[in-house]
């Protein structure tokens, strides 16, 4: 059903497969209709997988997927819209539109694949990097702290944020799902191992830490605390949810119908008096 | 020219001067004028000087007066900017306790202070309002129809607000006895049913007509009043405004609604057009319809906000990394904005690529007393292909298929059977990314075919002629001058060609309307004669002057008839 003739040429055992392959379950569970799902990606390896799955795709530029993302479901609210991006593209090029997309709670799903290194210009550290990581271009070492999106997604008002791995695909499907399924702004950070660049995040490392949890906290500070863990333990699954009107729901016109479907009677004539 | 007045309103911010100007101009415009106006301000909330112009004329006029006849002065700062400009025969109306003697203009004095004290916070509005009372006293105005205009204004507002309105109207009126030397005095005549537009509103309307239904936008001066036109009238005609978190956004937003099928809008000036660079590119790439205004002010960096300039000419040409097709039209004067957001939207739709509308702070401003527009238009979304039957079962519909004009059909999402990669990489027909040197040319090719393909239909109408075409002396400008040289062609004997399409450059059209061995001077505000360049750019004439300007402020008539008298 989302299969197309082309296949990913991501670096045999890379994580963006198990990504791929949890969503391409997610979507087929779901009973979604190509379609009617409209993807859209940044630059980066994580930019690449919505033209390997047979749905619509606006693939644009670096940091820039969600605001793409946004423009479609304003045009068009009765579409799924998922915004796909990786470290580089959502946390550091797109910082400000992630800020912004998660207190708007536009109802676009972000899916943003984390391997904490830049793959694609081959092994710089990422904002997701923990500090002390030794790359190319940081032989001592990073010196800055790592960002934690998880945090921030939740500090800045999205309604739905989690942590997947891609190593658990049964996992990772179910989260996509919810978060497909979710109203709002859904954020799932996910853990990918770079098995080409990044030797210390490997399989075996986010294996040893990922933790599942039970249940979402029911409040935004306890989710904090959670999101806050990252050590012997890295809780994965859904870390924080709440129910709010989405961005569409809350603008007036929107609730009539879809924008693009909208076929107001203008009264131009109205128009031209009001300047007289 | 007896029949026409020209009006100032000054003082500081917080005075309300625009909206006192533009009631004030009404009252002209519904007594028969026509009517021209324009505001400076500057970059603050607070104080500084703000002024409202407005020239009044029996006959059709098209830019401000280089004189004031009649000032009326807020404050004693007002007088020291604008006495320069002060006709003879002038007056100036003034509070009482200001001391001012000027040379050629006499005072009228009114008790501003004191009529406005017991209004508290309202002091200062209600100033200017006892102002346009003085002013229609002092030029022989009804006080009915100006009364009526300031109940309609303040419709809906609560009581007191046009109660005491009502009463600083009254009192400035009344506060002035017979002036003997201001002579200046209003002919009564017919409304003739003008709208009072400007740039700004005049592409709002425009945009609303051509079925745009998304503004997206960060604000920034001059282009600010668009966004408040969408605000106003979203309900009434079912208008989206999205304020984004900062261009970059604001232009993705926009592309990703076009990409779904909705006309979307952008707005900004230099420094935010200057964020939205890549996206312009990702457009191109892409093939994503897109409207972008660039209303212009003196850069570089932040310049001049509040002022004018056409400084950013080449850069909206060269607007994006990369070869790849666009448009970028230059409107004139509000007509121009109206008629040519109309036609953006179409070619942007037609050949799928972004079209920008360069404006700038005066064009986008000033407005002008007009007949209402055509309304007549025919909607032209460009081929998008929707019928299921014609879309195969492919795994990827052929986005970018090669076809001769250029031009591919796009389906949008929601299609069954038309799935495609719209996508920012090279890419084949299907949107897949390609290395291969020979695909990237084709589709480069490809591009460039919509471009020639549109040169085509325009052809002929990138270049309007105004004044005598028999002249060997030819004004050649583009954008917000247009208004300001044809009034000072009433002085002079020349031709002026207004570039109203600048890329693709309307070069062949363009020799051929300014004539064989014909004086060229090319009228711009700006420092290095970027219009100039462009016309050596691609065609053979010899330019005999650059009548530059770039103080952040229009050109005056006169110093467009200085700049080409002895040419």
């Amino acid at each position: 059903m989302f299969e197309t003739q082309q296949n990913p040429n991501w670096c045999p055992g890379c994580g963006n497969y198990g990504i791929w392959n949890s969503l391409k379950l997610a979507l087929q569970e779901l009973n979604l209709k190509p379609e009617n799902i409209a993807f859209t990606s940044g630059i980066g390896c994580s930019g690449k997988i919505p033209h390997w799955i047979r749905a619509y795709c606006l693939n644009g530029l670096h940091g820039r997927a969600l605001p793409l993302a946004e423009g479609i479901k304003i045009a068009n609210s009765e579409l799924i819209v998922i915004a796909c991006g990786g470290d580089g593209d959502g946390y550091a090029e797109g910082t400000n539109h992630f800020i912004h997309f998660c207190r708007r709670n536009a109802n676009v799903k972000y899916f943003v694949h984390d391997n904490q290194i830049y793959g694609l210009t081959k092994g710089q550290p990422s904002p997701t990097s923990n500090e002390g990581f030794i790359t190319k271009t940081t032989p001592l070492g990073t010196i800055e702290k790592a960002l934690n999106p998880v945090l921030i997604a939740i500090a800045s008002g999205a309604t739905f944020v989690a942590r997947g791995f891609a190593g658990d695909i049964p996992h990772l499907k179910e989260l996509m799902k919810k978060a497909i399924k979710h109203n709002g702004a859904a954020v799932i950070d996910i853990l990918q191992p770079c098995v080409t660049f990044n030797k210390v995040n490997t399989y075996e490392w986010y294996q040893k830490r990922a933790h599942k949890l039970k249940k979402p906290a029911n409040t935004r500070i306890k989710a904090m605390r959670i999101a806050e863990q990252w050590g012997k333990k890295i809780p994965i699954g859904v870390i924080f949810e709440s129910n709010e009107k989405s961005y569409e729901q809350r603008i007036p016109l929107l609730k009539k119908s879809p924008l693009m479907k909208l076929n107001p009677k203008k009264n131009i004539k109205k128009l031209f008096n009001e300047l007289k | 020219m007896k029949s026409e007045i020209a009006w100032q309103l000054s003082g500081e911010a917080g005075y309300g001067i625009l909206s006192s100007g533009e009631m004030f101009s009404k009252i002209l415009k519904r007594l028969g004028y026509c009517v021209f106006s324009g505001t400076e301000y500057p970059s603050q909330i607070r104080g500084g000087n703000n002024s409202f112009t407005m020239r009044a004329s029996k006959e059709k006029i098209t830019s401000l007066a280089d004189k004031i006849d009649l000032l009326v002065a807020l404050d004693s700062a007002s007088i020291e900017m604008h006495k320069g400009l002060l006709s003879k025969g002038s007056a100036i109306i003034c509070d009482s306790g200001i001391k001012a003697n000027i040379k050629n203009s006499s005072m009228i004095r009114v008790a501003f202070n004191e009529l406005t004290n017991k209004y508290g916070a309202y002091k200062k509005v209600l100033m200017a309002t006892v102002g346009i009372g003085a002013s229609c006293k002092a030029l022989g105005v009804e006080k009915k129809i100006a009364l009526d205009l300031i109940k309609e204004r303040f419709k809906g507002k609560n009581p007191e607000v046009i109660k005491s309105n009502v009463e600083a109207f009254i009192n400035g009126y009344d506060s002035i006895k017979d002036n003997k030397d201001f002579r200046k005095k209003i002919i009564k005549g017919k409304d003739k049913g003008l709208m009072l537009i400007n740039g700004n509103d005049a592409l709002s309307i425009a945009s609303i007509i051509a079925g745009c239904k998304l503004l997206s936008c960060y604000p920034m001066t001059p282009t600010t009043s668009i966004m408040e036109y969408y605000s106003k009238h979203q309900e009434s005609c079912e208008l989206m405004l999205h304020q984004a978190e900062d261009e970059i956004s604001a232009i993705n937003v926009a592309l990703g609604a076009s990409y779904a099928g909705v006309r979307s809008l952008v707005a900004t000036s230099g420094g935010g057009f200057a964020l939205m660079n890549e996206a312009i590119s990702l457009a191109g790439s892409a093939e994503i319809p897109a409207v972008i205004v660039l209303g212009q002010r003196p850069a570089p960096a932040t310049g001049l906000p509040t002022r004018t300039e056409q400084g950013d000419l080449r850069y909206a040409i060269h607007a994006g990394h990369g070869d790849f097709p666009k448009l970028v039209l230059a409107p004139g004067d509000a007509k121009d904005c109206y008629e040519l957001t109309l036609e953006a939207f179409n070619y942007s739709d037609k050949y799928q690529l972004p079209a920008i509308i360069l404006t700038d702070k005066y064009l986008a401003v000033s407005s002008e007393s007009l007949p209402e527009f055509k309304t007549s238009y025919r909607i032209n979304r460009g081929l998008i292909e929707n019928n299921p039957k014609a879309l195969e079962r492919a795994s990827k519909f052929k986005r970018y298929a090669f076809t001769k004009s250029g031009i591919s059909p796009r389906t949008l999402p929601g299609t069954i059977n038309g799935m495609n990669c719209s996508i920012g990489d090279e890419h084949d027909e299907q949107g897949y990314i390609i290395e291969e040197a020979i695909d990237r040319k084709k589709m480069m090719d490809k591009r460039e075919r919509k471009f020639e393909s549109m040169k085509k239909e325009l052809r002929g109408k990138g270049v309007e002629v105004w004044g005598d075409n028999n002249s060997k002396k030819v004004i050649v400008s583009f954008g917000s001058t247009k208004g300001i040289i044809i009034e000072a062609l009433k002085e002079l004997k020349a031709k002026f060609l207004q570039i109203k399409i600048v890329h693709p450059f309307p070069a062949e059209e363009l020799l051929k309307k300014a004539g064989k061995h014909s004086k060229l001077i090319v009228v711009e505000n700006n420092q290095s004669g970027q219009l100039s360049s462009l016309i050596a750019q691609h065609t053979q004439l010899k330019i005999s002057k650059k009548l530059l300007k770039y103080d952040g402020r229009h050109f005056s008539i006169s110093e467009i008839i200085r700049g080409c008298r002895n040419v």
